[in-house]
């Protein structure tokens, strides 16, 4: 018969305890502690997503297997018993330490992978993802081929991609791409420039050649500005190059390489001036300036998947977003366009001269 | 790039169109110069109505001359020339300012001239000389150039070139010497230049005025051929006459710095189109610039 007072004869008299084999320990520690959170069997239910007999019924498995009585059940407010205070903390101890097995065990089947186009230099990744963490697991950055991102994405190889895309290439056509305001600037290199020198950075007008058309027998290869094959579509792009051209930059300095190999081979055989990251730059040895006057930059897009919408991961997680930048070697992009001439000076009557 | 080499380079440029240059480039910041044979005294040609308007100004500066005086030039009466009113065939009446403007952008004889009349030689002069300028005279008028011509090939143009042409490897052409025209260093003309960008020929009011009517000179196949961009500036005035093709002026690069420059060409060939020539000027200027550019 029940008793509503408590007595210490309470866990032994009212039940005997059993070893039930075919219980489910851990399934019914979870439920005694959802019981216990929520002073409530139907809340417990509604917080496991159960009916209300499983959870009785498992409670119930607990106390025989135990042998002792968890809940006072005498109330309408379902109360812990001297005994179920007493095993609370153990349990839920227990509870937290399964819940960090995995973690435990090194497991990273949870942690994203993310596919990055261009160069990854393996001390600045493993520094920048240092302390990085998603949903408790550090993401992996791969390197892949600008081309193969969409492909590895569909075959589960990778959740996400990173695509660092050359000069004027085209904007971003598929619906999972999507352009960040991340950009790479690029640096002008040649073994001419002085290594390690103030100042490090220099005008496009310190890269301008003779007026081309003036066939005077000049030896117009130190001249040339060699774009890499990914940044091709600077010829194509009227806002990229007219700031170069109005600083006396002409379209016959810039030729664009067949490989990267051809490209420094170029440049050091003519000292001429190769555009590349600034990591490119220092693989190759090679002394470089940032351009000050002129924005040319490589635009960082982002590819997602059903399973990482890894634009918005970036948006939500400003310590992604750092990382990736500091992986890329990038920069937020100013939004504001730049304007030329800002005194009126090519608004004037020069652009009607005959 | 040493020096020697760039007044090498220059050089074999014009030996091999077949013309002796003259050239004088200075950075007006750090007054780094480069020359290439600077003293030597070289008819000006149209250069010269530079300090015709120079003059101008400095007597409307003083009250002397009205500048909105307004005064007719007609073209059966005035100096020949190919381009501006020498080219109309009815008198136009036309303020002395805008006949300085007329003198400057298209490089009009009779509107040069006329101004010369009004202006004075003695005027001219003193303004050089108060800058210090001495190797520079205008001491006659465009009509002289034709005059000259008369005298020595009956007026024609051709036979005169070939004359002036034949002779030109030697600089002494006795049918038609130097010393018959107004004649300067490149030298003392960039001196001219350094003067009026910095203000200190006429003042800051007059030397402004003289370069915004520098600046609407439309001929481009020159030194300004050697600066095709947006990003750098240049004014100056082209001189053309038989085998002489000269320009002087001043060049505003990217960064801010100033140089003045002045390129008198003569060739050895007779013709009177040499476009080669025309944009070796260029090159050349643009060569010295650049030079002095990578000095610092």
């Amino acid at each position: 018969m029940s008793n509503i007072t408590w007595s210490s004869n309470y866990a032994l008299s009212d039940i005997q305890p059993v070893r039930n084999g075919s219980m489910n320990l851990l399934k019914s520690l979870e439920m005694f502690r959802a019981v216990a959170e929520h002073e409530s069997f139907t809340r417990a239910a509604d917080a496991l997503s159960l009916a209300q007999p499983p959870i009785s019924r498992g409670v119930a498995d607990l106390e025989k297997h135990l042998g002792v009585r968890l809940f006072d059940r005498s109330s309408r407010r379902i109360r812990l018993t001297a005994a179920g205070r007493a095993v609370l903390p153990d349990v839920l101890e227990i509870l937290r330490r399964i819940d960090g097995l995995a973690e435990t065990a090194g497991r990273r089947d949870r942690g994203l992978v993310i596919g990055v186009s261009g160069q990854l230099d393996p001390s600045v990744l493993i520094a920048a993802t240092r302390e990085l963490r998603l949903a408790g697991a550090p993401p992996r950055f791969a390197p892949a081929q600008a081309a193969e991102l969409d492909d590895l994405i569909g075959a589960g190889e990778i959740d996400a991609g990173l695509d660092v895309r050359g000069l004027g290439a085209p904007a971003a056509t598929s619906r999972r791409r999507q352009v960040s305001d991340l950009v790479v600037d690029l640096v002008v290199a040649s073994p001419r420039f002085a290594p390690h020198s103030e100042p490090s950075s220099i005008s496009a007008a310190d890269l301008r050649g003779m007026p081309p058309g003036m066939g005077f027998g000049r030896h117009a290869e130190r001249e040339s500005v060699t774009l890499l094959p990914e940044d091709a579509g600077l010829l194509h792009d009227s806002g990229l190059l007219t700031p170069l051209v109005a600083r006396g930059v002409h379209l016959g300095q810039l030729r664009v390489a067949d490989s990267e190999f051809d490209a420094v081979t170029h440049v050091f055989a003519h000292e001429s001036v190769l555009l590349c990251t600034p990591q490119t730059a220092r693989t190759h040895s090679l002394p470089h300036r940032s351009l000050r006057d002129v924005e040319l930059a490589r635009r960082v897009e982002v590819v997602g998947s059903e399973s990482c919408d890894l634009a918005g991961l970036m948006e939500t997680t400003p310590a992604l977003r750092a990382a990736i930048a500091e992986i890329l070697g990038a920069r937020a992009h100013r939004g504001h366009a730049v304007v030329e001439g800002g005194d009126g000076r090519y608004a004037d009557e020069r652009l009607f001269r005959p | 790039m040493s020096e020697t080499a760039v007044i090498d380079e220059i050089n074999g440029v014009w030996t091999s169109l077949g013309a002796q240059g003259f050239l004088y480039a200075e950075h007006l910041g750090t007054h780094r110069s480069l020359g290439i044979r600077e003293s030597a005294r070289i008819p000006l040609a149209s250069v010269g109505k530079v300090a015709v308007i120079a003059g101008l100004l400095d007597a409307a500066a003083d009250g002397t001359v009205d500048l909105a005086q307004r005064l007719l030039v007609d073209p059966a009466h005035s100096t020949p020339g190919g381009t501006g009113i020498a080219g109309l065939l009815d008198p136009v009446e036309m303020s002395v300012r805008d006949l300085a403007a007329m003198a400057l952008s298209v490089s009009d004889n009779a509107a040069a001239d006329t101004l010369f009349d009004l202006v004075g030689p003695d005027r001219i002069m003193a303004v050089l000389h108060r800058g210090g300028i001495r190797s520079f005279e205008v001491t006659s008028p465009m009509s002289h150039l034709y005059d000259v011509l008369a005298e020595v090939a009956a007026g024609d143009e051709a036979q005169a070139l070939a004359v002036a042409a034949a002779d030109a490897r030697s600089g002494r052409v006795p049918l038609l010497p130097d010393s018959a025209f107004n004649t300067g260093t490149v030298r003392a003309t960039a001196k001219l230049f350094e003067l009026i960008h910095t203000g200190q020929l006429l003042g800051p009011e007059g030397s402004e005025t003289l370069r915004r009517l520098l600046r609407k000179q439309i001929f481009r196949h020159r030194i300004a051929a050697g600066f095709p961009m947006d990003a750098v500036q240049y004014y100056g005035k082209t001189g053309t006459f038989l085998n002489f093709r000269h320009e002087a002026g001043v060049v505003v690069d990217s960064d801010g710095s100033a140089y003045s420059i002045a390129v008198f060409t003569r060739s050895s060939i007779a013709t009177f189109s040499q476009p080669e020539l025309d944009a070796s000027i260029g090159y050349c200027a643009r060569l010295a610039i650049e030079h002095l550019r990578t000095l610092g």
